[in-house]
């Protein structure tokens, strides 16, 4: 170490009157120790707890009271369409002549009723849950897995391969959903579920890329990238580790509202009768199955499929919402 | 002293919109080992650019275009990105000037540092957690076993800076590049953190460049000084040959500006005019401009940094005296 002549500047000139010289360039590191320990004692919240960002997350989603109801009420119906179908076996597809359109709420055999073959409506409702909720959740898979990863690449590479992937991406935007369903379907040889799950998820994910690709631009050029980096973390590494879970928050919400949106898709789908076959019941076909009792008897049979439509997608939104909000207290 | 570190003619060039800025401009510089040497300039002399080259991490458009960086005699210019994964956080390491943002928001302090350990030495999680722990006390953090379990966002600026160099300093590099470590801290934790980088050093034996713009700082810490200017090293020497006798004018015109406490001054002294624009530095001596010395040939030639001081070891870069 050079013996440095006391210089007429700078902290260690030799320490004012009357300050104690704690800083001295003599101490050791011990002694350095025990001087920096009363400091941090000081600035220490006796008890308080030590959250992360998730667990604060929950935390704050939890006191949203609508979030909570809408968690509850969404918790509910999930539940209702993996459990009660199992039990029920083929319950849905078992027609009884005798007693079509029944009316609902009038014995406990057919609670909701039974439509124009004598289907339980409830447990066709519930079917056909099953068959939104796999839509949704399989094709939001697909958008975070597309537009996820490539978001991702473009953003942290950046160059010739963003823009690359993002013209990829303004031809994509620019496909009729419609006609690509129809076209495929066609090409495939016949309406099946999958081919409903695949375009959606191939078509839509540039949502969920672009918020990606954003939040990369953003995360790559933080310093703690850099000092990853400077700690001889890779590529990889740095974008799995360090910026994807930073990258996360919009993410899940994004993730989450498109739920509904696919569902409300599927439904669509099924109603124009390209979703899954008959007897297999969606929300969609059930409704177009019966479109025309709507302003006459049997108003049920529309009523009800609507409904379970409309409150599951108010419920993922809302609970879109309440995850919003959780993740980033200043939105409000 | 075996050199640790050889930067030879090296330059960094960066692309951007109206040509090709030269922020690196034929560095010359060696770092022994165990030493601390300064590196100071005032912002865009190319400091922190010459430090990326060194550890490789410019920018997309910032390349560089000539020299060497020897580290242990191995040219680092050219190492596959591989190689120089291994070098970085283990042999050479790096902290930053802001502590806030070098951190991981979204992992506790004690997962990051366990996570460098584990980039470089073949050992579990929980080893990495007891190493990170055991960083945590020795940079001086109380309570380092629940210190570790806590998220960047609970502590304060110099608390993080420790964490910092605790990450830097698990590996045990030879050599630790800080980056204006003290830049963002308020002054006690400045001369806090310094101390502790000087005492730790000590302990694991590590060479530091230490770039800054502070010269009380260099005073207090480095063996040797170099002094950049628009991309070039204008004069480098033992520190106190340094502040002692000054050759190059721009180092005696930053000495000049330095306020000192006791002496009544009316006015500070300041270097006229203003750095030149790096994408028209003219030509010959770029310093020439607000030199007030303006000697012969410094408006044709850049000078070379030769040894034209009281010693060996004290280089300068300036016509006069030729």
């Amino acid at each position: 170490m050079a013996q440095v002549p006391p210089l007429p500047f700078g902290p260690a000139a030799g320490g004012l009157p009357g300050v104690p010289d704690q800083l001295s360039v003599e101490t050791t590191v011990d002694q350095e120790r025990a001087i920096a320990q009363p400091g941090v004692k000081s600035d220490e919240l006796a008890g308080a707890p030590e959250l992360g960002f998730w667990r604060l997350a929950v935390i704050r989603f939890f006191h949203h009271r609508v979030a909570t109801g809408a968690l509850l009420i969404l918790a509910v119906i999930v539940l209702a369409a993996v459990v009660v179908p199992v039990i029920t076996g083929g319950l849905y597809s078992i027609q009884d002549y005798r007693h079509p359109y029944k009316a609902p709420f009038q014995n406990w055999q057919h609670i909701l009723g039974t439509d124009d073959l004598g289907r339980d409506e409830l447990a066709r409702l519930l079917r056909g849950a099953r068959v939104s909720l796999m839509v949704g959740i399989l094709a939001v898979v697909g958008y975070l897995l597309i537009g996820g990863g490539l978001g991702a690449l473009a953003g942290y590479y950046g160059g010739w391969l963003d823009n690359a992937l993002m013209r990829f991406t303004d031809i994509i935007i620019s496909m009729p959903f419609l006609l690509v369903v129809i076209a495929v379907t066609a090409a495939t040889g016949g309406v099946r579920l999958s081919t409903v799950i695949i375009v959606i998820a191939a078509t839509g994910w540039f949502e969920i890329g672009r918020l990606m690709r954003a939040q990369f631009l953003v995360l790559r050029e933080q310093e703690f990238v850099q000092a990853a980096r400077a700690l001889g973390a890779s590529n990889t590494r740095i974008i799995l580790r360090h910026i994807l879970p930073n990258a996360l928050a919009p993410i899940i919400v994004s993730a989450t509202l498109g739920v509904s949106g696919i569902i409300l898709l599927e439904a669509a789908l099924g109603f124009l009768g390209y979703s899954i076959p008959p007897p297999e019941p969606s929300w969609g076909n059930m409704l177009s199955d019966f479109e025309q009792y709507l302003l006459s008897d049997h108003t049920y049979l529309v009523i009800f499929p609507a409904t379970a439509l409309v409150i599951t997608a108010l419920a993922i939104n809302l609970v879109g919402d309440g995850i919003r909000d959780a993740l980033d207290p200043r939105q409000r | 002293m075996s050199d640790l570190l050889r930067v030879e003619d090296l330059h960094t060039q960066f692309h951007v919109h109206g040509g090709t800025v030269k922020a690196v401009d034929g560095v010359n510089l060696t770092i022994p080992a165990k030493a601390t040497v300064g590196l100071v300039g005032e912002s865009g002399s190319g400091k922190s650019i010459t430090a990326l080259s060194i550890m490789r991490l410019l920018e997309k458009n910032g390349r560089i275009t000539q020299g060497h960086v020897f580290f242990h005699g191995q040219d680092l210019v050219g190492l596959p990105d591989e190689q120089m994964q291994e070098i970085r956080g283990n042999d050479i390491s790096m902290i930053f000037q802001e502590p806030m943002t070098a951190l991981n928001p979204v992992f506790t302090v004690g997962d990051q540092i366990a996570e460098a350990v584990r980039l470089h030495q073949k050992v579990d999680h929980e080893a990495g957690l007891n190493r990170a722990v055991e960083m945590l006390r020795l940079v001086g953090i109380s309570d380092p076993k629940r210190r570790a379990g806590q998220y960047p966002h609970e502590l304060s600026g110099g608390m993080r800076q420790r964490v910092m160099i605790a990450m830097a300093l698990s590996t045990s590099p030879e050599l630790l590049i800080a980056d204006e470590p003290t830049t963002a801290l308020d002054v006690t934790i400045q001369a806090q953190i310094l101390k502790l980088m000087r005492n730790l050093k000590g302990e694991f034996g590590s060479a530091i460049l230490l770039i800054t713009h502070d010269l009380g700082v260099v005073a207090e810490m480095c063996d040797s000084v170099a002094v950049m200017y628009a991309g070039r090293i204008v004069e480098q020497a033992p520190t106190e040959e340094l502040f002692a006798s000054p050759k190059h004018p721009y180092t005696q015109g930053l000495l000049a500006s330095i306020p000192r406490l006791g002496k009544k001054q009316e006015r500070l002294h300041v270097i006229t005019g203003s750095v030149p624009n790096p994408l028209a530095v003219p030509p010959g001596c770029a310093f020439r401009p607000r030199c007030p010395v303006k000697a012969p040939r410094s408006d044709r030639d850049i000078p070379g940094l030769k040894p034209n001081g009281s010693t060996a070891e004290h280089l300068v870069a300036c016509w006069q005296y030729e």
